[in-house]
């Protein structure tokens, strides 16, 4: 891998140990009426400590329907899996059972649309004290399970945590909602998080506050991430690599500046120019030191800031 | 609250006034005499005539009404042609008999149709599923004269478990409730299986099975917990229409309520029978739905604690 200066100051640093997601060969055939469709075909990646790996494409590519599979979130009588995943080493397509050891302990997922991804009828804090209790790490007893729920929602820079769990979905805004359904996810503290356009359904200025969220988390706790998305910006903003994902298979895969720089397929071109405004990476250590600040700004500010500069960092 | 309360409350009480009175004109409207019912057929005229001054009938109907109307306010509906005691007495009398019925059934309904409903939605057309399906779409379909009949037949006649009619014992309650609930079964399992299906799809259950929800909690805390509101209101709904609605089951096994006392008193146009079966099943239909609205709340927060976002 090339790695380069990038917007995410651990682009470089080496692999230790094993992946925390290896994807080999990994096949995904949906059972429709018009006959079996292979929406997924023969798909290799892996996420390391540390990493974040995006899969970009189009609506219909498969790459949400990638992301669901790996986490054997697919319907059973819809979906045939076939090929290896490996979560933390167990493979949850050989053995369907396993997935329910790592889900919401070893792997948490962010949703898309956070207005529809918790149950309306319950509130956050129950909504996110069961996780906190399913993830077992903590005591069980209520005042502790409470004092933990309150700490992640500080985590995730929500402010009077304590008033916002006696609260039901309907009374947060979708950009909370997400907050939530981070700290929901981190209640385990997950070595992963599969994010499935998790900023697709937000408005832009919410969008830049919860990747500068992610990116904080992963430089806290060095979280793998499996980022799912459509969104260029995001993609280029967040990724160590990135893979190019049409009509079910990769077809083309690479550290994010080189994808990014000098695509290889027309389709990645396609990508490319569908961006409004895109310029050169202009994003130097050495211009900006902070990656967090960058990030945040980057993104609010669109990719207009990024072609006034229009610097080559190499 | 309070203000919602007595608003729901007016609106009630409007209800029942508009049917206690469209029901004083059309009994009036409909064909058949008081006065020969009680007569009987051999009566002569001045008989008919001196019946109909004794119960006021020869009247104006505006006038009649004036007098109804006032009645209604003191609650005393008159005297009961046929069994010569207070209307509101007679019917108040029976009422204790449809409520345990109605009752009894709403509850069968309940535990029922609940589990079997979940029990569909969680296997969606496997052959077992569908064969349930076909069972409730029949159930659906008979008629609960006939249900009656048949369970009668069966298991008062050819195995005579329980008593064939009346309210002598605990046991006459099993077959009219049997009956009532075969129908109401019927149409509740297929709505709890409708709307366990759409919520198992909803986004938010295949987030919680992300976080590692297990199943039991995924279909009762979730998916019950989101499909509760409109069967609890299907099943208050169903519980008021009872209460004046059990009128065939309970001619078929002689039960002592109101739904038969009602077809007595039309058969001899007992006009304050009528009146005073229509008033007080109406007072307790509206009570009923009162309740249904005040707990709507307590099941959905969105109701409870408004619509508008508050972050």
């Amino acid at each position: 891998m090339n790695a380069q200066a990038g917007t995410k100051s651990h682009a470089d640093s080496g692999h230790t140990g094993p992946a925390l997601l290896e994807v080999r060969d990994f096949q995904v055939e949906l059972i429709t009426d018009a006959g079996i469709v292979r929406a997924v075909d023969s798909v290799n990646f892996s996420i390391h400590r540390g990493e974040t790996v995006t899969i970009i494409g189009e609506s219909g590519s498969g790459k949400s329907t990638t992301a669901m599979g790996v986490l054997r979130l697919l319907p059973d009588d819809l979906a045939v899996l076939s090929g290896t995943v490996l979560i933390d080493g167990v493979d949850v397509v050989a053995v369907p059972k396993a997935i329910d050891k790592v889900r919401g302990r070893t792997v948490a997922l962010i949703p898309q649309d956070p207005m529809t991804a918790l149950s309306p009828v319950h509130s956050i804090g129950s909504q996110l004290s069961e996780a906190i209790r399913i993830a077992g790490a903590a005591s069980k007893e209520k005042d502790a399970v409470r004092a933990r729920a309150i700490r992640l929602l500080e985590q995730v820079h929500i402010p009077t945590p304590e008033v916002q769990l006696k609260k039901y979905p309907h009374q947060l805004s979708g950009g909370m909602l997400q907050r939530v359904l981070i700290a929901i996810a981190l209640a385990s503290e997950p070595q992963l998080l599969v994010a499935d356009e998790p900023t697709s359904a937000l408005d832009v200025t919410v969008q830049a506050g919860i990747l500068d969220l992610l990116l904080e988390l992963q430089e806290q706790r060095g979280i793998g991430i499996l980022m799912i998305t459509h969104d260029l910006g995001v993609a280029r903003l967040i990724s160590d690599r990135i893979h190019v994902m049409k009509d079910g298979s990769f077809v083309e895969s690479g550290d994010v500046q080189q994808v990014v720089e000098q695509p290889a397929t027309e389709y990645t071109r396609n990508l490319l120019a569908a961006v409004p405004v895109l310029g050169p990476w202009d994003e130097t250590p050495t211009v900006n030191t902070d990656p967090k600040s960058t990030a945040s700004n980057t993104t609010a500010a669109g990719d207009a800031a990024l072609t006034s500069t229009g610097v080559q960092n190499d | 609250m309070t203000k919602y309360i007595l608003k729901r409350l007016g609106q009630g009480l409007l209800t029942v006034f508009l049917t206690v009175s469209t029901v004083f004109i059309l009994i009036r409207l409909a064909p058949g005499d008081p006065a020969v019912s009680y007569a009987g057929p051999l009566a002569t005229t001045e008989q008919l005539a001196k019946v109909r001054e004794q119960f006021g009938l020869d009247r104006p109907v505006l006038e009649q009404y004036w007098i109804f109307l006032q009645q209604l306010f003191t609650g005393n509906l008159g005297t009961s042609y046929s069994f010569q005691a207070p209307a509101m007495q007679v019917v108040a009398e029976r009422m204790p008999y449809t409520l345990t019925l109605a009752t009894a059934s709403i509850l069968l309904t309940a535990v029922v149709a609940i589990p079997l409903g979940v029990w569909m939605a969680r296997r969606p057309d496997t052959n077992r599923e569908l064969g349930v399906n076909v069972l409730t779409i029949a159930g659906q379909s008979m008629p609960d004269f006939w249900t009656g009949i048949m369970l009668l037949t069966g298991f008062a006649v050819l195995i005579p478990l329980f008593p064939a009619s009346g309210f002598a014992t605990w046991g006459g309650l099993v077959l009219p409730t049997v009956t009532i609930a075969t129908l109401q079964i019927a149409l509740i399992s297929r709505m709890v299986r409708r709307e366990m299906t759409s919520n198992f799809a909803a986004p938010y259950l295949t987030v919680a099975r992300s976080r590692g929800v297990g199943s039991p909690a995924l279909t009762w805390r979730y998916a019950m917990g989101n499909s509760a509101i409109p069967v609890f209101t299907a099943l208050g709904t169903r519980f008021a229409a009872m209460l004046n609605g059990v009128v065939v089951v309970e001619v078929v096994f002689a039960w002592p309520g109101v739904g038969s006392l009602i077809v007595r008193a039309l058969e001899t146009r007992d006009y304050p029978l009528i009146q005073a079966t229509v008033l007080l099943t109406a007072l307790l239909a509206v009570a009923v739905q009162l309740v249904i609205d005040l707990a709507y709340p307590l099941l959905d927060p969105r109701v409870r604690l408004g619509k508008a976002a508050a972050a």
